[in-house]
């Protein structure tokens, strides 16, 4: 079993690479984009690899504060969209056919 | 054009803040950045610290894009790093390596005291219990055993008979590294027992000229556990001790080319005359800077990072003295059992305190500086020293331990 879970783990990375290797995003739009959704999924390890990834390309506080807001404003989005409180359409047909 | 920065090396304390309130970007090298820190500084370096080559990998990358003005740290274990990273980069205000190598290796600071004739102790060096047994007869027991390149008391042994040395020889040997995973020095330092009151020295060396800042009187239980139980500055002593202690740390400090840096080097007052115990490259722990900053109006670890950037004594950053004397005092377990003690302390003169356990808590005897229950700072007054305020404060904070007998 462990074993298995080191080839699934071994498997992610690999995956996770090829990723961020490929693709025709810049350095500086891949990391946004990892760092966005680090943010969004809560995983504290691959935020702080992507910053330290951001700070070495040259990322400042003030773009990362940036990225995190942005980040916190789509969770807003959703809860504002959740919060929109949506009545079931009245449906004017009505299917009586009596004294039509 | 290229902005300034300060290398920060495995910080311990505030160094980041006090670098970033002189204006400078902070590049932190450390072995592992914690997401707080990485959002904190300009550039973090996640590097294994003790592979140096690695280390100066890393140093080449940034020093193209960085105008670096100095590498600082107060950690007791990176100081030669720090050194080693300064000097790569040509930069003269710090430790030079050779003094950093002499301070923090123990078997070397009594190498070179003892060939220049400073302080000079009964030591031998052993690399098995054999060679122990053997160097043995030369000694008058009790001794010290200790590693050569710890680091907080770790492993130092007081040995009363032949088996106890042999044993604490072997359990040194037993590992192969040190706390910071770095190869543990293979030859074990025995040396006499020097008995006496234990002082510090807090000292900042710059172009050769050594000042004395303060001077710390230290509160320890009684051996085979010596645990640090206290520290006040200034210490009570008499003006021909200030004057021989200050002398000697003033000629160690010299023998062993320490040169731009501040120092911590314990002294024990002996019926000998005053003996150097071990010198550190970096201001003291146990928030001894609190206390030589309250009294001095120095920061010794604003002091550090001046002279890490090449200020000089006249121009050293200073705050008004806040307190005559300033003593902290560690709260420990004299034995195992649940522990008890007043939570809302009140006292004008009180600056800080921290219990790190909870009350009805299970805690094991105090035996080393690792296993303090906590910690207060207080601040004397003209009329009452901090001596006196601490035993005040003590008795209010009432810690007790009772045995699990006792306590049912």
């Amino acid at each position: 079993m462990l074993e298995f879970n080191n080839k699934i783990n071994s498997l992610f990375d690999s995956f996770f690479q090829e990723v961020v290797e490929a693709g025709s995003l810049g350095d500086r739009e891949k990391l946004v984009a990892i760092l966005t959704a680090s943010i969004l999924v809560e995983d504290q390890e691959a935020l702080k690899n992507a910053v330290l990834a951001a700070k070495k390309i040259g990322f400042t506080n003030e773009e990362l504060g940036h990225i995190h807001a942005l980040a916190i404003a789509v969770v807003s989005q959703k809860l504002r969209n959740l919060g929109d409180f949506k009545a079931p359409q009245p449906n004017n047909q009505s299917k009586s056919k009596c004294c039509s | 054009m290229r902005s300034k920065a300060v290398i920060v090396v495995a910080p311990k304390k505030n160094e980041i803040e006090l670098v970033q309130a002189l204006g400078y970007k902070v590049i932190l090298f450390k072995a592992e950045v914690g997401l707080d820190e990485a959002f904190m500084v300009d550039l973090p370096i996640e590097v294994d610290l003790n592979n140096e080559d690695l280390v100066v990998e890393r140093l080449n990358e940034v020093s193209d894009r960085y105008d670096i003005s100095g590498v600082f740290t107060l950690n007791e274990y990176r100081i030669p790093l720090a050194a080693k990273m300064s000097n790569h980069l040509g930069i003269s205000s710090g430790l030079s390596v050779l003094a950093a190598n002499q301070c923090r290796n123990k078997k070397l600071t009594r190498q070179v005291l003892n060939s220049k004739n400073v302080s000079s102790v009964q030591y031998e060096l052993v690399c098995c219990e054999e060679e122990a047994k053997s160097k043995l007869s030369s000694f008058q027991l009790p001794v010290i055993v200790k590693p050569s390149n710890e680091s907080g008391s770790k492993n130092v042994r007081f040995c009363r008979t032949d088996q106890e040395v042999v044993e604490a020889v072997r359990d040194i040997l037993q590992q192969s590294r040190n706390f910071v995973g770095q190869p543990l020095d293979r030859e074990v330092i025995v040396e006499e027992f020097l008995d006496g009151t234990e002082y510090s020295v807090e000292a900042c060396t710059i172009k050769g000229e050594t000042r004395i800042i303060a001077i710390t009187e230290k509160f320890v239980t009684p051996f085979p556990y010596a645990t640090e139980v206290g520290h006040t500055v200034p210490a009570n002593l008499c003006k021909d001790n200030i004057q021989e202690i200050s002398q000697l740390v003033k000629e160690g400090l010299l023998a062993l080319e320490i040169d731009n840096g501040v120092t911590h080097t314990e002294v024990k007052l002996t019926s000998k005359g005053p003996k150097i115990i071990e010198v550190n490259g970096r201001p003291g722990g146990d928030d001894i800077p609190v206390l030589v900053r309250a009294v001095t109006g120095y920061d010794l670890c604003e002091l550090s990072l001046h002279i890490a950037l090449g200020g000089s004594f006249e121009n050293a950053p200073w705050h008004e003295p806040v307190a005559p004397s300033a003593s902290i005092r560690f709260l420990v377990a004299d034995s195992s059992g649940t522990v008890f003690f007043k939570e809302d302390v009140n006292h004008d003169q009180l600056y800080r305190m921290e219990i790190y356990v909870e009350q009805g808590e299970e805690v094991a005897k105090t035996t080393s500086n690792y296993n303090r229950l906590g910690y207060f700072i207080v601040f004397g007054t003209e009329e009452k020293s901090s001596n006196q305020i601490a035993d005040e404060v003590m008795e209010q904070i009432n810690l007790h331990v009772l045995s699990s007998l006792q306590s049912t």
